[in-house]
């Protein structure tokens, strides 16, 4: 005992934790207005706009409740209506094709404006899902074609979502709220043939991924094929006989498409060894994003008849 | 591109020889030993007081010197050794080997007059500390480390607290060209970099070269650390053994044969992991759940010299060099069913090399090496279960491994030759030709199932990914000329002639080379040179600690090589009772370096290295000052350095920091070291060294701003709270200063001879007025953390640090 006692003094004397907070002697700088919009073709057209917040406060970001905010679309001009806080809206749902120009004038700030255009969807087959139960881990296989448009440089996002509910604490009224959240699943990707450096494949663990991303440069024009597998555990869920997912695919403008690529980079495994980097913006004058999004939502449904007893591959009906 | 004409390398070539050719002369040539152990010396000085002339010997140990006059004077000298007069009537050519005797020997105070002729080199840049003053500058844990005395010169900065990280004149860890008795050695880090891996038993001599690079030296933009090691007694058994605060070092040398065959073995473990398993034994340990986890490293210098004759000697080097983190968990996951996890990570050196050195005229030495280096690291995973049969069911077991493998191979053969015509001109040229193997990164995964249950069923997977491996070939020829063009004026000028090959990509270079002394009077004098340097590989390092999972990678056909132009000019001044006194300013610009995009690092497979990577520039420049002392009881320095480094990365879509400069991560602008020690007596001797510098770059995002949620759900944009993330905006790449690095360390030797043999105590005290610096400052956003609602978090590795440490030399 007495010889453990001495090795661990030893080594506490070794990697005895030296933690201090140091003063920091840089002033609180002034914040930057923020303007978040990624407009889609799905719902209504809205901003948010907040203040960014000093590194080492704690507080939430700061609305910004007196911004004058006009959207400009296809030479139309409209005035958002602020609600909610930070978000100003409207009552216009962006179509494919819109060109849009956005401008606010925050009291104390210079007038910011940014522009983008709603880039088209392109077609989509109807994917194939199919279920393998004869391997070890159960796999979901999701198959689609995307017919990519030639002549116009596309960006694509693709990934796949679970609908989950549960609860989330809410540090600021200090009570637990009930959340209808999504969960993103991981998948593997069977067309690694992509290869143009603009891919960005978001990583999840080892081999899987939870996000596609990727321009139509060596693709432009073709057909392309792609087949996405979701590992699935019959007995984690709570109905093992039912699992519903959405199969999202979504045409990015080009300010889109960096942001969200820069955005994921920085947040993603490697982080805590990667230098901070400023992400993109297309705002001039503020912080925050404004780009346009095409959008189409897939529900896909697997089902088990008889969960103890998977015996074949079988194959199941989208929507 | 350079184009490379042949014609106007050959009009070079003979423009530099045909200076070199005089009138027929007596030539004196021969080796310098130590009287007692044999050793050759490296770079004692034989001068005809006469004339004036002189030569230094060279890494063999030999010299040759080519006079005139009829009667000569010579003088042989050498720091911490007696001179020795000699009177010689010069009708023929004449053989002379002259052994020394050193002041420990001799039991007498070694005074002026013996020390290194900074000011008579034409060489600049370059410095040469004894082996033994290096030894006894107190370092971490008492452990004598090459690497970071050397750190402690001006122009040299670590890269973070502890560390072995070798950052000279702005350029990066990975611009230093490390030899070992020649040979590159990839990695010199121990441990994470807290140690390097020279031991110092094993070495005899150390020159750091920090510009102005004679044209013998190529492949790396920013220093030369040239390394030799010791050959061996030749007298009789010698050694050493040493028991530290974390390592045990054996030193063994010896002659095999009288005089003609000699052998030199070193060896270094440390056994913190023996210490340390009895704590993890009884800390961890239940029935179910076992762990096994440690860390060492080692290393084994080994040396064979064998001499045929005065003219001819042969030299067979290896160095092992290897660290090793391990951890094993058994878990009894049920009573039939036991679970071992093993994870493994392995990295280390390789080189050896075969020498052989002749003396083809007592003008003319020659030395011819084959050599073999590589670095490699390993990182493995291994998952088994075992299951034993039961009534319910058959045996099973399986097995899973993941192993992540870099690796670089070199196999090399050089010729070099000295040529020294007369006291004016020493001529050296050569040639080297090297084959690279890179294997950058190297994923394999195995996978064994085995059941009983179906007799012999068994299911084995096999694959590796991203394994292709890139060979290289690299040439280089060179010629240097040192020329003592008259009393006052003495030239270094030279020409390197490098080509790399790479995926069907040629890249010739041409790299002149010129440094010059003037003697504007005694002990006084003016020094410049020009060095254009090229390098082609790079490591890629995503942080200022060397890790295992820095990668080596060549140049490729998208990757082009780095270069750089340097030029520096100072004064140097001896100081008759004082020591030697050097002020040197350089200006350095840098092309093609490489840094990981914004974002990336070394984590993820989906993306080759060339993929992760930027091409930009950068540009350093900086004053050093040295106040060094070679001689007497109290030896040592006082350096400072002011520097400035910056990196531009503005090339169309390799942008970083907006295209703008920004400084380097090691840029620091002002650096203090003060290296002292003093011998009071043949049985106590104290140093003491105190280190300043100005504080690291490192990027801090002063605002955070709400993220825009760019997958679809119901919280899509309407998030005031953050609750889809927050991004962190730094107003740009190492735009904040860590606080300032200083620390002071102590060491006392305690000496005692014996009959056969003696013994040195060694107290040492690391960071003796427990500064805590800065390793590391991370943001923290704990609402409970000390009460700061968000704070910035400093973390310091070492406090104060006591060692002892036990040498035994016989």
């Amino acid at each position: 005992m007495k010889k453990t006692k001495l090795i661990l003094l030893i080594i506490c004397s070794l990697i005895v934790s030296c933690e201090e907070v140091v003063e920091f002697d840089i002033e609180d700088t002034k914040p930057f207005v923020v303007v978040n919009a990624l407009p889609n073709t799905d719902s209504l057209f809205f901003v948010n706009i907040t203040y960014s917040r000093f590194f080492l406060d704690n507080q939430a970001f700061r609305p910004v409740t007196d911004a004058t905010v006009t959207l400009d679309v296809n030479g139309t001009p409209m005035t958002l209506t602020q609600r909610d806080g930070a978000n100003y809206l409207s009552n216009y749902c962006i179509a494919a094709g819109d060109t849009m120009t956005l401008t606010v004038n925050v009291p104390g700030y210079e007038t910011i404006t940014a522009a983008t255009r709603a880039v088209p969807l392109p077609d989509l087959t109807v994917p194939i899902a199919e279920i393998d139960t004869l391997q070890p881990i159960t796999a979901g296989e999701i198959s689609f074609t995307l017919n990519d448009p030639s002549s116009i440089r596309n960006h694509y996002f693709i990934y796949i979502s679970e609908r989950d509910s549960g609860t989330r604490w809410n540090q600021w009224d200090n009570k637990w709220d009930t959340i209808d959240t999504v969960v993103h699943s991981y998948f593997t990707c069977f067309n690694r043939e992509i290869t143009d450096p603009c891919v960005n494949r978001i990583e999840g663990m080892m081999d899987y991924y939870n996000q596609l991303l990727f321009t139509d440069s060596l693709i432009d024009g073709q057909q392309y094929d792609i087949t996405l597998a979701i590992p699935m555990f019959r007995d984690t869920a709570e109905n093992p006989l039912l699992r519903q997912y959405t199969l999202i695919v979504e045409s990015l403008s080009p300010e889109a498409f960096r942001y969200t690529a820069e955005v994921t980079a920085a947040q993603g495994i490697g982080q805590y060894f990667a230098e901070p980097t400023r992400i993109y913006t297309n705002l001039r004058g503020a912080l925050g994003i404004f780009a346009a999004i095409a959008r189409r939502e897939i529900g896909i449904t697997f089902t088990y008849k008889d969960p103890t007893t998977p015996q074949q591959k079988r194959i199941h009906k989208s929507r | 591109m350079i184009i490379v004409h042949k014609k106007n390398i050959l009009a070079i070539i003979l423009i530099l020889l045909c200076g070199i050719a005089k009138s027929q002369t007596y030539t004196i040539s021969g080796t310098v030993t130590d009287s007692l152990s044999g050793e050759t010396l490296i770079g004692a000085a034989v001068i005809d007081m006469r004339s004036g002339k002189g030569a230094l010997t060279n890494a063999q140990g030999r010299f040759s010197l080519t006079l005139k006059s009829d009667s000569v004077r010579l003088r042989v000298t050498y720091v911490g050794y007696k001179p020795i007069f000699e009177d010689i009537l010069l009708k023929s050519n004449q053989k002379r080997n002259y052994l020394m005797h050193s002041s420990t020997e001799l039991k007498t105070v070694v005074v002026k007059g013996e020390r290194i002729d900074n000011a008579k080199s034409s060489q600049m840049s370059a410095v040469q500390v004894p082996i033994e003053q290096l030894k006894s500058v107190p370092v971490l844990f008492g452990e004598a480390d090459l690497v970071k005395a050397l750190q402690l010169l001006p122009g040299v900065q670590s890269g973070s607290e502890g560390n072995s990280g070798f950052y000279v004149r702005g350029g990066g860890p990975d611009e230093n060209l490390f030899l070992l008795d020649g040979v590159p050695l990839y990695n010199v880090s121990h441990m994470g970099g807290f140690f390097s891996a020279f031991n110092t038993d094993a070495v005899k001599n150390v020159t750091l070269y920090k510009g102005s690079f004679p044209a013998r030296f190529s492949g790396r933009l920013s220093s030369v650390l040239d390394v030799t090691t010791n050959n061996g007694n030749d007298k009789q058994l010698h050694g050493n053994g040493s028991i530290g605060f974390i390592s045990a070092k054996l030193n063994l040398e010896g002659p095999i044969k009288s005089e003609r065959t000699t052998f030199s073995l070193s060896g270094r473990r440390t056994y913190a992991d023996f210490l340390l398993q009895p704590l993890v034994k009884r800390l961890a340990d239940r029935r179910e759940y076992k762990l096994r986890a440690g860390y060492y490293f080692y290393d084994v210098n080994g040396k064979l010299t064998h001499r045929f004759n005065d003219r001819s000697r042969l030299f067979a080097s290896t160095y092992l060099g290897s660290d090793v983190i391990y951890t094993r968990i058994r878990t009894l996951a049920t009573d039939v069913q036991e679970q071992y996890l093993n994870f493994d990570t392995r990295w280390g050196n390789i080189v050896s090399s075969l020498r052989w050195n002749y003396e083809l005229t007592p003008k003319m030495f020659m030395n011819i090496t084959g050599a073999y280096t590589r670095y490699s690291n390993r990182v493995g995973v291994t998952y088994e279960t075992e299951t034993l049969a039961t009534e319910q069911q058959d045996s099973q077991t399986s097995e899973f491994q993941m192993d992540y493998l870099s690796k670089i191979n070199d196999l090399s053969i050089r010729a070099d030759f000295d040529y020294t015509p007369n006291p004016d001109h020493l001529a050296k040229f050569g040639a080297v030709f090297t084959h690279h193997l890179f294997q950058p990164e190297v994923s394999s995964a195995h996978l064994n199932a085995y059941s009983a249950e179906v007799m012999n069923s068994s299911y084995i997977v096999d694959t590796s990914i991203n394994s292709g491996s890139i060979r290289a070939e690299e040439i280089t020829a060179y010629v240097e000329d040192d020329w003592s063009v008259n009393q006052m004026l003495k030239v270094n000028y030279g020409i390197n002639l490098s080509g790399f090959s790479v995926e069907n990509r040629f890249y010739p270079t041409i790299q002149p080379r010129l440094s010059g002394r003037l003697m504007l009077r005694e002990g006084f004098s003016l020094k410049a040179g020009y060095a254009y340097m090229t390098q082609f590989m790079h490591l890629l390092s995503t942080t200022s600690v060397s890790m295992p999972t820095d990668l080596w990678v060549p140049v490729t056909a998208d990757i082009p090589p780095m270069h750089a132009h340097q030029v520096a000019a100072g004064l140097f001044y001896e100081i008759s009772a004082i020591g030697d006194l050097s002020i040197e300013g350089y200006y350095k610009k840098m092309h093609n370096l490489l840094e990981y995009k914004d974002g990336a690092t070394f984590w993820g497979s989906s993306q080759s290295w060339e993929e992760k990577v930027f091409v930009g520039d950068g540009w350093a420049y900086g004053v050093e000052v040295l106040m060094q002392r070679n001689f007497g009881n109290l030896t040592g320095w006082i350096g400072y350095t002011w520097s400035k480094t910056m990196r531009l990365f503005d090339r169309p879509g390799q942008v970083i920091n907006d295209g703008n400069p920004f400084p380097a991560k090691y840029d620091r602008r002002h650096d203090i070291s003060i290296v002292l020690s003093y011998k009071i007596n043949d049985k106590i001797d104290f140093s003491a060294t105190w280190v300043y510098s100005s504080g690291n770059a490192a990027t801090l995002s002063l605002q955070e701003y709400s993220q825009a949620q760019v997958t679809a759900n119901d919280y899509a944009g309407i998030d005031p709270e953050g609750w889809n993330g927050y991004i962190a905006n730094p107003s740009g790449r190492n735009n904040f200063r860590m606080p300032d690095y200083h620390r002071m360390d102590i060491s006392a030797n305690f000496h005692r001879s014996f009959r056969n043999c003696s013994r040195t105590i060694n107290v040492s005290v690391y960071n003796l007025y427990n500064r805590k610096n800065p390793y590391m400052i991370y943001e923290s956003h704990e609402f409970t953390y000390r009460g700061y609602n968000g704070a910035l978090v400093q973390l310091s590795l070492f406090p104060i640090l006591p060692s002892v440490a036990y040498t035994l030399k016989f």
